[in-house]
């Protein structure tokens, strides 16, 4: 029964995706592009990788005493190679933001009117801002929380709640809570070749103060996503593994050069 | 840029009506190599990039990504270019495309994994897809039972040619495909599918991996017993 439980779950979800979607007949359906809006369309790569976030002047995140003690635990059970507390061990997202950088592997953004999507190589996830979302007090909590995203100028600011209390900020194990907001402000720079996160914190049960921290991307081919299958790679020595640097026999400047 | 009125612009989201009244062109069950979906979806596996699936197409002059909804990933169809030399079998494939004026040609190769029909939330009894791969004589089972029901399985020797255009002055999609895998001796076969522009509520967040935490050591036992290559 559970496993047909399991099953009913993933089919389920064109259903949960689609819970208020509506064919239409217009003759001209395909939506504009968005007026003035810049296109992060692409494949983005974080420039420095990192596995612990730190504030905008380099400092760690202002932790609360009880939040150090448990982040603690985890550095000190990592060191230990324990990673019980960390449930991408057992292939659950990354959830957000810690996906944006996860073992440097690059994502992919698509957009439409509608939303920005964030297609992560790591197990295939995917992430959703949804534009103009009205956002309740509460919601989820989900890996990824839940998003609402405006344009301001040529910067795309959404707006999270939600992410789940389990979800690590990063690869360090940098905890928070359900409660935690946070604001995101994606803009190209450098010619469109970058990409800038400046993303704030804000969790009064997790730190001593909101704060922010700024991540830059570097745009990578569209031929540089490949294909992650998390269980097989953990569990399957002689599956499909695609590494770092990695770009699946694609022929240099053969495609995607943007 | 592609543009609104373009039909080289496929951007938007596709809802999946399922196959069409003409959809086999015919011949018999697509071929010997069957294993149980069901099975094989609970290890979290995926289905290829060629089973047909609504969702959403975003597009730039490089690679068509159409995201799936029944999987929520995606599958990218890169354009102008060719095959990648030594390409290593994944889920979804490689896949490549041209476009022949109004239709985008998709040739793909280098395929792993599930394959399959039935059990799709779109599939009807009586339409043709069901019939086709449902045993000769099989009665339909009731709903619960659709993973039951076994599949073709997607090898690294399939290859699948598509040819996908707008109809209908740009509300439906067609997908027309056709499937051969001579070194298994796999019966050629073609289907359509048939998706309908619309609007898409608000993605909901599921991940298959979430909901079992079984998945461990015996991942890998459980992969061998499926028959799972």
């Amino acid at each position: 029964m559970a496993m047909l439980t399991q099953r009913a779950r993933i089919l389920s979800l064109a259903t949960l995706l689609l819970a208020s979607a509506s064919c239409s007949s217009d003759k001209h359906p395909v939506p504009a592009a968005e007026p003035g809006a810049p296109d992060l369309s692409g494949v983005w790569q974080i420039a420095q990788p990192l596995s612990a976030l730190q504030t905008e002047t380099h400092e760690a995140p202002p932790l609360l005493p009880a939040a150090q003690t448990l982040y603690q635990q985890r550095l000190t059970a990592s060191r230990a190679g324990d990673n019980s507390w960390d449930d991408t061990a057992k292939c659950k997202p990354p959830g957000e933001p810690r996906s944006l950088f996860e073992m440097g592997w690059p994502f992919q953004i698509g957009q439409s009117p509608e939303r920005v999507v964030f297609m992560f190589q790591w197990n295939r996830y995917v992430r959703v801002i949804e534009m103009g979302l009205k956002l309740p007090d509460f919601d989820g909590p989900f890996f990824y929380g839940r998003s609402s995203g405006t344009w301001e100028g040529d910067t795309l600011v959404a707006h999270v709640i939600g992410v789940r209390e389990e979800v690590a900020l990063d690869t360090s194990g940098l905890p928070h809570s359900d409660d935690m907001k946070m604001i995101e402000r994606f803009r190209l720079i450098n010619g469109g070749q970058q990409l800038e996160a400046r993303i704030h914190f804000e969790d009064p049960a997790t730190f001593t103060r909101a704060w922010d921290t700024v991540l830059v991307f570097n745009r990578l081919p569209e031929t540089a996503m490949l294909e992650d299958h998390c269980l097989d790679r953990l569990h399957l020595p002689n599956s499909y593994r695609p590494t770092l640097g990695d770009r699946g026999g694609a022929e240099p400047g053969s495609a995607g050069k943007h | 840029m592609v543009s609104a009125a373009d039909p080289q612009d496929l951007r938007g989201f596709w809802f999946g009506r399922g196959a069409s009244e003409r959809s086999y062109a015919a011949n018999d069950r697509p071929g010997p190599r069957t294993r149980s979906k069901y099975e094989l979806a609970l290890l979290c596996l995926v289905d290829p990039g060629v089973e047909p699936s609504g969702g959403e197409i975003f597009q730039t002059p490089a690679v068509i990504t159409w995201l799936k909804n029944t999987d929520l990933r995606a599958r990218r169809i890169y354009l102008n270019v060719e095959h990648t030399r030594d390409i290593k079998p994944t889920y979804a494939g490689h896949s490549i495309g041209h476009w022949e004026g109004a239709t985008l040609v998709v040739d793909t190769v280098a395929l792993q994994g599930t394959f399959g029909y039935v059990g799709t939330s779109f599939h009807r009894p009586g339409s043709d897809i069901y019939d086709q791969v449902t045993r000769p004589g099989q009665k339909l089972p009731p709903p619960t039972q659709y993973f039951k029901n076994e599949i073709v399985m997607a090898t690294p020797t399939l290859h699948v040619i598509e040819r996908i255009h707008k109809i209908n002055n740009g509300t439906q999609l067609e997908d027309d495909l056709s499937y051969e895998d001579p070194a298994t001796g796999m019966t050629p076969y073609t289907m359509q599918a048939i998706f309908s522009f619309g609007k898409a509520g608000a993605y909901l967040e599921q991940f298959c991996e979430d909901g079992n935490d079984r998945f461990g050591p015996a991942y890998a036992e459980d992969i061998s017993r499926s028959g799972h290559k």
